[in-house]
């Protein structure tokens, strides 16, 4: 068959099976952003499937077949940290059947010109059919990298002049350090005594992916709890973290009742129902009622507590 | 764990419904009055929820009362049998039949005064045991809108529904909720429709055939006991010790027929020690929620204050004499200074 030939039969079948690749591609973000949300990995996903002209230049430029293409559907992993890599990666390998594991960053020499990430094939089930799809991973460092390089329209650095290239190697030196020194800050910002908040804020989190299948806004988390630092110190003192994990271990089942319950998702419109910062107020109310009353927070509506004390059947809320 | 946190896993699982009519001048209480369901009623998934929310927030609130079924002899009500028969084999139990048992009975001890309703019933569950739920409701009018056009200009229609339960706001209903403990029917009744958190007799007594676990005297005095071994064991400071014990001696003196310890603790307790106060409470057998106060009993016991020094001084009154003329300051530590402020009487030996 002729080059023409083979390419207007590729044209006709991806006319005929984008709809299927778009299903794929959405499939396994959705799945990525699961799977992020459990193990509370912060990353950034999206997902694309080929225009048809980007996908018969590929074809041409490759000179592969239809069938050989493995990234007509495509999704995109950007991690915020770094040191979260090996995590995403054994993710990756956990979750989906990997057929092809392509580390960039191995492949680098130390003086070659890059920053970059890690590409997967994988096969997802389609209906019937299983279907290719390709997960690239990456830092934020090696995203801005990837996608400043590709508007640069560098390809290689063997015709680039030596000065050029060595701006082009401070750049990606530049994007690793900083890559580096986000995890290093991450690490000093939570040794912080001012950080108890931040790392209260993680432990919740841990328990409301497990216990809720909701979004939820992470900066009002955070203004609730720094507001509500004192109570929980002095309630809970040092042990904070261990009283809010026997918590939820003592309560598991009634608190998957309450964030999964239709009543609750009705006031979803209630800013504080469905944050993981309520677990720490149902902890409180069960421990101390009467002190996380009177020591509410005062930029926080006391009907936010009238709510979560209804939902948590806390024998204080009057009447109806 | 108390009933009321165990409503956090409550489940509805069936409802059967029927209406049961005012009672009509000189009508003999024919039941067949009643329209009686024949089978279940279906509930979707919002309808369940929302059920099942309603039924939470009212139970666990601090108006309802712990109760227990009176015994045979004292009560002429089917309920307690229809009760004990669901919660020892749901699945052997006619729901439907004993639903229209309780509709008929629930006619026939109603009197004019009893508004129509609908009854309730409904088999739920915690943690998979079963639980009874026994609701009356009573309709409610509310107007309904819906979009419409009018010489081709939008608008809205308003349409008035009366026949809507269990409304956001609406407090038109009495439940009962009932499940096993140690193999004994407990319960779990609350009264929206009485302003004061008291029961309706009729609903309590007659119909279900129950009565509060704890009588409003043992609440009363168990109350009044807890708290003055509360003030004298925990509360170190002297000023505070005086001003939560003349808060005590009022609130047990005062007219209202009854006590909510939790308010008692917000407006009397010092807010370090209010938590621990309830704790204290519930040790000692004090109902969780508002409870029925025994007037007479309430007044016996409040009416002489004593304060006791270490150094063997006592000074004892009535409540309005030391309001009147009595007061504690703080001195360094646990000292105090009590001031009388009175013509003295007379002395000689007590």
């Amino acid at each position: 068959m002729s080059m023409a030939a083979e390419l207007a039969a590729a044209k006709a079948r991806w006319e005929e099976e984008r709809r299927l690749y778009a299903d794929v591609a959405e499939k396994t973000e959705t799945t990525i952003r699961e799977a992020l949300r459990a193990r509370c990995i912060l990353a950034t996903v999206s997902h694309r499937v080929k225009e048809t002209a980007s996908m018969l230049r590929k074809l041409i430029r490759k000179q592969i077949t239809y069938d050989e293409l493995t990234d007509k559907a495509g999704v995109r992993l950007v991690t915020y940290f770094v040191s979260d890599t090996d995590a995403v990666r054994e993710l990756i390998r956990t979750t989906f059947e990997v057929t092809r594991e392509d580390d960039k960053r191995a492949e680098l020499s130390p003086w070659s010109l890059g920053y970059s990430g890690i590409h997967y094939d994988i096969m997802v089930s389609e209906g019937e059919r299983i279907l290719p799809c390709e997960i690239q991973l990456r830092s934020i460092g090696e995203n801005a990298w990837a996608e400043i390089s590709h508007v640069l329209a560098y390809k290689g650095s063997d015709k680039i002049p030596l000065n050029v290239r060595r701006r082009l190697n401070t750049l990606s030196a530049l994007l690793e350090v900083a890559d580096a020194q986000f995890d290093e800050v991450r690490k000093r910002v939570a040794e912080l005594p001012e950080s108890e908040p931040l790392r209260i804020l993680n432990l919740l989190e841990e328990h409301f992916v497990q216990l809720a299948a909701s979004d939820y806004d992470r900066e009002l988390s955070m203004d609730f709890l720094c507001a509500l630092m004192p109570l929980v110190l002095d309630t809970y003192g040092n042990e904070v973290e261990s009283e809010l994990n026997a918590f939820v271990d003592s309560n598991r089942e009634a608190l998957e009742r309450v964030f999964s319950s239709e009543s609750t998702l009705q006031l979803a419109w209630s800013p504080m129902i469905l944050q993981p910062e309520s677990i720490l107020v149902f902890a409180l109310l069960d421990r101390a009622p009467m002190k996380t009353e009177s020591r509410w927070p005062a930029a926080f509506p006391h009907d936010l507590l009238e709510e979560l004390k209804r939902q948590w059947c806390v024998p204080e809320a009057l009447g109806m | 764990m108390s009933f009321r946190k165990d409503l956090r896993t409550l489940e509805v699982n069936r409802v059967v419904i029927h209406i049961v009519p005012r009672c009509e001048p000189n009508e003999s209480g024919d039941a067949d009055r009643c329209t009686l369901s024949e089978t279940e009623t279906k509930l979707d998934p919002r309808t369940r929820e929302y059920f099942l929310s309603r039924l939470k927030t009212s139970l666990s609130s601090i108006m309802s009362r712990e109760v227990m079924f009176l015994a045979a002899e004292h009560t002429e009500s089917p309920i307690p049998e229809c009760v004990r028969s669901y919660l020892n084999d749901p699945t052997a139990c006619d729901l439907v039949a004993t639903s229209q048992s309780c509709a008929r009975y629930l006619y026939r001890c109603q009197n004019r005064v009893n508004p129509a309703g609908i009854l309730a019933i409904a088999g739920c569950s915690i943690d998979g045991l079963p639980v009874l739920a026994l609701m009356k409701l009573e309709p409610e009018a509310g107007i309904s809108y819906r979009p419409a056009e009018v010489n081709g200009q939008r608008t809205f229609e308003m349409r008035i529904e009366d026949d809507l339960l269990l409304t956001g706001k609406g407090r038109v209903f009495k439940v009962g909720l009932f499940r096993l403990h140690n193999g004994d029917p407990e319960g779990l009744v609350s009264d929206h429709q009485m302003a004061s958190g008291d029961i309706a007799r009729f609903y309590l007594q007659t119909f279900l055939g129950a009565k509060l676990v704890v009588s409003p005297d043992v609440a009363t005095k168990q109350f009044d006991e807890a708290t003055r071994t509360f003030i004298n064991k925990e509360i170190e400071d002297g000023t505070d010790r005086s001003s939560v014990y003349v808060h005590l001696v009022s609130e047990l003196s005062r007219e209202s027929t009854t006590i909510n310890p939790r308010e008692f603790a917000r407006s009397c307790i010092p807010e370090q020690l209010r938590d621990s106060y309830i704790e204290h409470l519930l040790r000692a057998g004090v109902p969780e929620g508002t409870f029925d106060k025994d007037l007479e009993t309430a007044r016996s016991r409040a009416r002489q204050l004593h304060y006791a020094f270490r150094q063997g001084i006592s000074i004892v009154g009535s409540e309005s004499a030391f309001r009147d003329t009595f007061r504690v300051q703080k001195l360094c530590g646990r000292t105090v200074r009590a001031i009388v402020e009175d013509e003295l009487k007379r002395v000689g030996r007590r």
